[in-house]
């Protein structure tokens, strides 16, 4: 059943949950699900499924071990593309997605690159708080990433000294972090920059270098004192402009990529009245209306994760992870190299002529069990085994209203022969739906 | 001394004349071309094992060989023969071996076992054993266990070339159980049965294609009807020349590699081969290390008159050898072979996870680079050039730095203890040594002096940038012998260090020999072989060397077992999977003693062994 349009503003709880809403759920809010998965999920219930997602789950035995071989392995090789395929491990077969999501959406909102910061443990320490605060509070987020050594390192921290402060950080706090353009002046940002002088990194270590810092009265987003950069996080999270600032990017990251202004006002203030705490918010978030909205359906471009990712979890797949990295990086999403301090742009700026090509050459290569690692050939057997059985598939891979038209993949008889199959499921990963989410 | 009447060309009927001499057809080069390469490229294949530095085995049964000579059954000079003996003693000795069995009990078998293609593999050996009512391994002996001879020969009247195996077998009531059992099985298919002339005889034909007869313990496989005949009729009168004249004047070569006391002898006219195939193999090479490694073996194939292949072994140990022979390199301009001084064995030092040795004169192959590599590589070279410029200024490297050094250079590669650490790096590389030979000692070591000071320089700028320890610069005497080494201004701590603390640079001069190495013991060990009575031993003609220790690797492994499983986990496997690859890999090298592979070239002959060894 699809869902009742005019609902896209609401964050009133949706009512209905079918097997198109749950993989809407997985597809949206996780990174990607099985046709088993999402069969799992819509016998939760909607409520049970969100609760799911947002409350912490215990991974398994052996992803636990896995993480803790292929971290270890980049901290010891200090190769970035090992630390991105650790990253893609978690991502690949965690039952935690919605915070693997989450930290992505930090990452991506702090975006750090490795291409200056140039270490790895202080990339994976940045990358632990995202996750650490993922669904958690944006206050301590943001507090953490002010005194964050990657941040630091790549803010060029070190030479904002008392007489010659250096703004880099205090501009990327209030434009890209916290406020939005429009919402501080210049003169906040450069008397917010006196706040932050002496925030130094010694040794691998966050260092507040006392000597170094401006102690001296500030005037700050309309608040004078002698403040620190403490107080100036604080003053940013007390503005108004930061929950709208918040709502609009994860409104874009789950909803539509142009929300209402009555949608961001909505969630602006259940962010204000959650104090920031992102488990609550997105937990509102998944359950509401605006979220299963008929015109919210299949309306986001896929990010290279999201495809990469998601196929691999679609199909069940132990997936050769450096391949995996080096497509991210050709498709333009390059964990832990985000292109500048903006991050990546996403949506329509993820298709061109080339990556759209370069996306049907995965899926091709994906759907013939080349470079990628083999599919396990029971799952492909079992996912083929009826016409129902293909249903399912196409509708956990597909945004809404694609069933219908893909009906004919479901209709046409699919011989056994592994060819065929490969062919079938090279032809449903290569639609243009395949693209949205 | 009797001998049987082989003529001198084959003759056996009007309608098959004589074979010597090659008809050239289309589909004839094809397959010529491919025996060429696999020959040429079997020593290159052999590379990807790695190996160690002992002599080809000689096996003490078979020096019983038979009076009777395999090759009189063939009527002519074969393009390639090739000969197996005993062949029952090694499918024994491989049954009954540790190292086998060993590898029956990994996982990774009983994955493969339990697969799909495992499955039908032992199902068809259950249908065969069934049929032949015995175990593969008893038939396996039975039937090609004791000689088994293969010749390929030019035929005039075919596009295709004339094919012949005979196999004698361990006696006539084992060919009779075997021909009953199999008969039947041949009798689905379009076989007649054939009358020859010949006494205790039984032939069939196949579809005119292929010709089968027995006689007594022989069986002979012929592609013409005038072949198999043509053996059979030998093949009762088992007395004859010694051996290896007679393989010498089948093959036409004589070399004592051409002899059948081996487990495999096979020999290839590769002058017949070209003229045949005319097959176009190229000189330039498009990877600079395989170019001054085995680029010669291009030329090789194109000049050589014959390749020769043997296999050796017993319990503990197997030896691959191939040789080629009729070729000149020492004509050549850009010929880097220096035979005459020969080639330096491994040092022993303690903890020697390997070593390469190299004799070649690198001048003339490097000023004929444009000729022996491809288009494409070579701006690898100007880069190369213009990167050793920044360590070395105002030196060109073909005139100014080539010419100092010697032919021979060794790479070492041995266990380290980290004495320069409190702690251990997450990934423990070995300790790597470059000892090189110097013409011009006292030139060639203050540039190598310059070098290692400059390279510790802007390595120091870069441990800077990244938050590391620097190195500061340091010296010791050892054995008389100066030692400079870079020491960290602190020493590193820590359990999981990174790995660019593997890296203590030390260097020295010793006589002639300049040590640069990644730490400080090894190069001190170096220097302890390099100052004994003995030095480096020689070995004459060698040109390459490459052996591998695998008690050290195997313990390499074990302290790097998690940054492999990593690896296997990042490849797409499971972290059991990996664990159990590990320990695969770990069983199989416990059961190997050392591997090696070395070239020689003498008198217009270059050979190239492989030689294993297990305990």
């Amino acid at each position: 059943m699809m869902p009742t349009p005019g609902n896209s503003n609401r964050l009133d709880a949706h009512t209905d949950w079918t097997f198109a809403d749950a993989a809407h759920l997985l597809r949206r809010a996780g990174l990607g699900a099985t046709p088993q998965e999402v069969a799992d999920v819509l016998e939760l219930g909607r409520a049970a499924a969100v609760e799911r997602l947002v409350v912490a789950q215990p991974e398994s035995a052996s992803f636990q071990q896995a993480n803790t071989i292929l971290r270890q392995s980049a901290i010891d090789t200090n190769d970035v593309d090992n630390l991105k395929a650790w990253w893609l491990y978690r991502m690949v077969h965690t039952v935690n997605p919605l915070r693997e999501r989450m930290t992505l959406l930090w990452h991506n909102h702090f975006a750090t690159s490795y291409t200056k910061v140039g270490s790895i443990p202080a990339m994976l320490d940045q990358n632990d708080l995202f996750r650490t605060e993922a669904l958690g509070s944006f206050r301590k987020l943001l507090h953490g990433i002010s005194r964050d050594v990657a941040m630091l390192i790549w803010l060029d921290s070190n030479s904002n000294r008392k007489r010659q402060p250096n703004e880099n950080y205090a501009r990327e706090l209030m434009e890209l972090f916290a406020l939005d353009v429009g919402n501080y002046t210049e003169a906040d940002i450069q008397e917010a920059a006196r706040a932050f002088t002496g925030w130094h990194v010694r040794q691998n270590k966050f260092w507040f270098n006392r000597s170094q810092h401006d102690a001296g009265t500030k005037t700050v987003l309309g608040h004078t004192g002698p403040f620190n950069g403490n107080e100036v996080v604080d003053l940013c999270l007390d503005q108004p402009a930061c929950p709208r600032f918040l709502a609009v990017k994860l409104l874009r990251e789950f909803v539509t990529a142009s929300p209402s202004e009555p949608l961001v006002a909505s969630l602006a203030a259940v962010i204000r009245r959650c104090d920031f705490a992102f488990e609550d918010v997105l937990r509102e978030l998944l359950n509401s209306r605006a979220f299963y909205a008929a015109e919210h359906r299949g309306v986001l471009i896929k990010s290279p994760i999201d495809l990469t990712v998601g196929t691999f979890r679609l199909l069940g797949m132990q997936p050769n992870l450096d391949a995996a990295v080096r497509v991210n990086a050709d498709l333009g999403q390059d964990l832990f190299q985000p292109p500048t301090v903006k991050g990546w742009d996403g949506h329509r700026t993820w298709l061109t002529s080339a990556t759209l090509l370069q996306r049907t050459n995965f899926v091709a290569a994906v759907a013939r069990n080349e470079r990628f690692g083999e599919r396990r050939e029971a799952d492909l057997r079992q996912a083929f085994a009826s016409g129902s059985r293909r249903r399912l598939l196409i509708e956990t891979a597909l945004a809404a209203n694609s069933t219908e038209q893909t009906a004919r993949l479901t209709e046409e008889e699919l011989a056994s022969g592994r060819q065929q199959q490969q062919a079938w499921l090279q032809l449903l990963l290569s639609l243009p739906e395949y693209q949205l989410k | 001394m009797s001998r049987p009447n082989r003529p001198a060309v084959f003759s056996p009927s009007p309608s098959a004349r004589p074979h010597r001499a090659a008809q050239v057809t289309p589909r004839f080069r094809y397959w010529s071309l491919a025996l060429l390469c696999t020959l040429t490229l079997l020593p290159l294949a052999a590379l990807e094992v790695r190996a160690g530095d002992s002599e080809p085995a000689r096996t003490a049964s078979t020096r019983d060989v038979p009076t009777f000579e395999l090759t009189h059954l063939f009527p002519g000079r074969p393009i390639v023969y090739a000969e197996t003996r005993d062949l029952k003693r090694a499918l024994d000795q491989l049954q009954d071996s540790e190292f086998y069995n060993s590898l029956l009990t990994t996982p990774q078998f009983d994955r493969w076992r339990n697969s799909k293609d495992g499955r039908k593999a032992y199902a068809g050996r259950t249908i065969l054993e069934t049929y032949l009512g015995t175990d593969v391994w008893t038939a396996g002996g039975e039937l090609v266990g004791d000689r088994v001879g293969l010749a390929v020969m030019a035929n005039e009247s075919s596009r295709m070339p004339s094919g012949m195996l005979i196999v004698r077998m361990a006696d006539v009531s084992t060919t009779n159980r075997y021909l009953d059992r199999i008969l039947p099985l041949l009798e689905l298919a379009e076989i007649e049965q054939l009358d020859w002339d010949l006494p205790e005889t039984r032939g069939w034909s196949v579809r005119g294609r292929l010709f089968v007869g027995t006689r007594g313990r022989w069986v002979v496989l012929a592609s013409q009807e005038q072949l198999a005949t043509f053996a059979l009729e030998r093949c009762q009168s088992e007395s004859g020349a010694t051996v290896s004249s007679e393989l010498a004047e089948l093959t036409g070569v004589v070399d004592e590699r051409v002899q059948p006391a081996r487990l495999l002898t096979a020999v290839a006219d590769l002058k017949t081969i070209r003229q045949a195939a005319a097959p176009e193999i190229p000189l330039q090479a498009d990877n600079a290390v395989a170019s001054l490694l085995f680029g010669h073996l291009a030329y090789l194939a194109r000049e050589s008159s014959h390749a020769i292949v043997t296999l050796d072994g017993d319990a503990d140990q197997l030896a691959l050898s191939m040789s080629m022979q009729g070729a000149d390199l020492a004509n050549e301009p850009w010929n880097s072979f220096a035979p005459a001084v020969g080639n330096y064995a491994t040092p022993a030092v303690p903890g020697l996870v390997g070593g390469i040795s190299l004799s070649r004169d690198l001048a003339p192959w490097y000023a004929s680079r444009e000729e022996l590599m491809q288009e494409r590589t070579l701006p690898d070279f100007d880069k190369f050039e213009t990167g050793l410029a920044n360590l070395l200024p105002g030196r060109d490297f073909q005139h100014d730095v080539l010419p100092l050094f010697g032919p021979r250079i060794t790479f070492l590669a041995a266990r380290q203890e980290y004495e320069h650490l409190d702690g251990r790096p997450g990934v423990q590389l070995p300790a790597f040594a470059v000892v090189l030979e110097m013409a011009q000692p006292d030139e060639a070591a203050d540039l190598l002096t310059l070098f290692f000071q400059t390279l510790s320089a802007i390595l120091n700028i870069q441990a800077g940038q990244a938050g590391r320890q620097p190195w500061v610069v340091s010296s010791e005497t050892h054995q008389g012998v100066q030692i400079t080494y870079a020491r960290y201004l602190q020493k590193p701590s820590g359990e999981r260090l990174p790995y660019v603390y593997n890296f203590m640079p030390a260097s020295a001069r010793v006589g002639k020999h300049f040590v640069i190495g990644s730490s400080r013991q090894l190069c001190r060990d170096v220097v302890d072989v390099l100052q004994s009575e003995s030095g480096l031993t020689t070995r004459p003609h060698q040109g390459f060397q490459l052996n591998l220790h695998s008690d050290t690797i195997g313990t390499l492994l074990a302290d790097n077992a998690s940054a492999l499983s990593a690896q296997a986990v990042r490849s797409g496997r499971t972290p059991d999977e990996a664990q159990e690859d590990l320990n695969a890999l770990q069983q199989i090298l416990q059961q190997i003693e050392s591997l090696s592979l070395e070239s020689e070239y003498e008198n217009g002959r270059f050979e190239i062994r492989l030689n294993g060894n297990w305990k």
